[in-house]
């Protein structure tokens, strides 16, 4: 089963497009990690996946062909948007307390106590009073204890310190081993979505750059390191970085060429870099298909 | 320990909590909006005790003319006169016009500061995206919550309407025209009128909000909108509105008081109640007048020029001339009819707005 598809999907604003074209299949049980520069359709692509927009062209579906936003869909997936909007003027108990009301039967509210405890986050105060790591925090508590199949999460971590980050990644990592729960979470912070990402999405300029499995697209990719002058030469090159001597290459092991030429150093790409290479290229692609798409080469200096 | 008794108490409640029910969707309600339905229920509070005490006192004086026969031989008796002296020259004077003021901006209050923030707040910091993620949907959540805070407004209305047109009874039945029933500031003042016109200014805040999406000029927006409706229905629907449906007619019989109503060529515009000082079928609202000759024709322009020179001079000329002065009118039993057609048609009017609001809420998804 796919938690999110999408086929063709487009979203304008007045004259510019904010995603276009965007064709999607993100399995089960991952959580992906949704990167890419600003402007480059994340918000977008959340926004219509949980039916607070209506697409301009194309479709999406959760969970298996379930419209996004319907009844059906809205019961199964939590969404924790950017900037965590919640009832500033209500205590944290009283929050809670709403948004049980507001979702009924799956709601888990032995989750949710035992959440906020063991984070010590005061339930008489008011949520606009409390630091901004708690906010996000219960903002997440809420979308747990909905029990979603899928969670999606809008910028969860951009303004936490990073020892909210951790507690909040933590909490969200016990449940998803608990509950097998499929997140999809976009970031700026590439650490962040190196840590607990195991499947990647790069989007950019409303376009899908780079969909697949963290391990299948790192082992489908490496670094080398060699003269500048030999670069570009036979090898499907992501990225290059040319030093005056030296060139730094990121490239598809694709077929034959999982060998270094002669001269070159091999090493393993990391996530961070992989995906900085792909965001200096915004042409270049890496989409899973039955065929290998067109080695598309790059340089820039 | 709180996470235990927490649970258990969600286990037995669980039948309660389902977002469909209107208890849980209740408490939602009560909770987003609690300040605002706190003082604005407690302003709505203080204006009803206001008229309920200036209609306890009222209501005290008048029956105390009734003991001294005050509308009767008594008159003009040293007990009448301290009575009548409220509702002739002293502050029943003045709380009349008074009434229909605060009445008229009732609507006006609740459609700015309840209705108008109801949707744009959601909008501008953002908790729609919140709200309307959530397993109950959004067209659940602002058909309950239009639903709920509407009947509360309506209610709240018509109570303030039946207070208002109780406290106000002893002066209508004496002789001060302008506070009888058929009168804009009153019909409309009704249980039925009065809710109904906070549901409307209500809808039209809620509308706005949902339409423009910011705070103060939505609720700037609904002040103007309500303002303009409610000066509309009571300078010109209104008096358009009791005018049709077939206004009886009816011979005034000669000797009418031909200055109950202003002249525009050969047709009077009267406006009034039959009652004390206005002939009429009792309790009928008097729409139109005319004169006719002897022979049954309508007089003419030119024809009522010259009458109306020559009667203050001659009052008994009617009688010689063999004219009479006719009325369009509509019965005293035609009120709720009337009362009836502006209530609902009020009613509706909130309720396609609302319905309108609620499409918004559904559809509008950029």
């Amino acid at each position: 089963m796919n938690v999110i598809e999408a086929t063709g999907l487009g979203k304008r604003y007045w004259a510019s497009w904010a995603l276009r074209d965007c064709t999607l299949a993100i399995p089960a049980g991952r959580v992906t990690a949704l990167a890419g520069p600003n402007g480059a359709g994340k918000t977008t692509l959340m926004h219509l996946a949980v039916g607070l927009m209506a697409p301009t062209e194309g479709r999406v579906t959760v969970l298996g062909g379930q419209a996004a936003g319907s009844p059906e869909a809205l019961n199964r997936v939590a969404f924790v948007a950017q900037d965590v909007p919640l009832y500033q003027h209500l205590p944290v108990r009283d929050m809670l307390h709403l948004a049980r009301a507001l979702n009924g039967r799956r709601w888990d509210q032995r989750r949710a106590d035992r959440q906020l405890a063991a984070l010590d986050i005061p339930l008489r105060r008011k949520v606009g009073k409390l630091p901004g790591g708690q906010q996000a925090q219960v903002a997440l508590t809420i979308a747990l204890a909905r029990r979603p199949e899928l969670l999606l999460l809008d910028e969860p971590l951009a303004h936490l310190d990073p020892l909210a980050r951790h507690e909040f990644l933590a909490a969200l990592m016990e449940t998803v081993a608990e509950d097998g729960t499929s997140v999809l979470f976009s970031s700026h912070v590439v650490a962040e979505l190196e840590r607990i990402g195991d499947y990647l999405v790069v989007l950019a300029r409303g376009q899908v750059q780079v969909a697949g499995d963290v391990e299948t697209l790192l082992a489908g990719h490496q670094i080398l390191t060699g003269p500048a002058a030999d670069a570009g030469t036979q090898l499907d090159v992501v990225h290059a970085r040319l030093g005056s001597a030296q060139a730094h290459l990121v490239v598809r092991r694709s077929g034959a060429a999982t060998r270094p030429p002669a001269g070159w150093q091999a090493q393993p790409v990391t996530l961070e870099e992989l995906m900085l290479a792909y965001l200096r290229e915004p042409g270049a692609s890496a989409l899973p298909g039955p065929e290998p798409r067109a080695a598309v080469t790059g340089a820039s200096r | 320990m709180t996470a235990l008794t927490a649970g258990t108490r969600q286990a037995g409640g669980r039948r309660r909590l389902l977002p469909e029910s209107l208890t849980a969707m209740g408490w939602v309600t009560w909770r987003q909006h609690r300040t605002t339905l706190i003082w604005l229920g407690g302003l709505l509070l203080a204006l009803g005790a206001g008229m309920l005490v200036a209609g306890i006192e009222l209501h005290r004086i008048y029956a105390a003319e009734i003991r001294h026969d005050c509308f009767g031989s008594a008159a003009w008796s040293t007990a009448c006169r301290p009575l009548q002296t409220p509702f002739t020259i002293g502050w029943a004077q003045g709380y009349w016009p008074h009434l229909v003021l605060v009445m008229q901006a009732v609507p006006v209050i609740v459609g700015v500061f309840l209705g108008a923030p109801l949707l744009a707040r959601e909008y501008t910091a953002g908790t729609a995206r919140f709200t309307w993620t959530q397993a109950i949907g959004r067209t659940r959540w602002a058909a309950a919550t239009l639903g709920l805070l509407g009947a509360a407004v309506a209610a709240a209305g018509g109570l303030l309407g039946l207070i208002a047109q109780w406290s106000v009874q002893p002066i209508t039945v004496q002789t001060i025209r302008e506070t009888d029933r058929w009168e804009p500031g009153f019909f409309d003042n009704t249980a039925l009128t009065a809710a109904t016109a906070a549901l409307l200014a209500f809808a039209v805040g809620v509308l706005a909000g949902a339409l423009i999406r910011r705070v103060v000029a939505a609720m700037a927006v609904t002040a103007a909108a309500t303002i303009t409706v409610a000066d509309l229905a009571f300078s010109r629907l209104h008096y358009w509105l009791v005018a049709q449906g077939a206004p009886l007619v009816r011979d005034l019989a000669f000797g009418a008081a031909p200055n109950v109503g202003d002249l525009s060529g050969s047709t009077l515009t009267i406006h009034e109640t039959a009652g004390p000082g206005v002939p009429g079928p009792a309790g009928s609202w008097l729409d139109q007048g005319w004169y006719t000759g002897a022979n049954g024709q309508r007089l003419s322009d030119s024809a009522m020029d010259r009458l109306s020179n020559r009667l203050p001079a001659d009052p008994a000329l009617l009688n010689r001339l063999h004219d009479a002065f006719w009325v369009a009118y509509q019965p005293g039993y035609r009120y709720w009819v009337f009362q009836v057609i502006t209530g609902g048609g009020t009613l509706l009017a909130a309720l396609l707005l609302g319905a309108a609001a609620i499409a918004l809420i559904r559809y509008r998804r950029t």
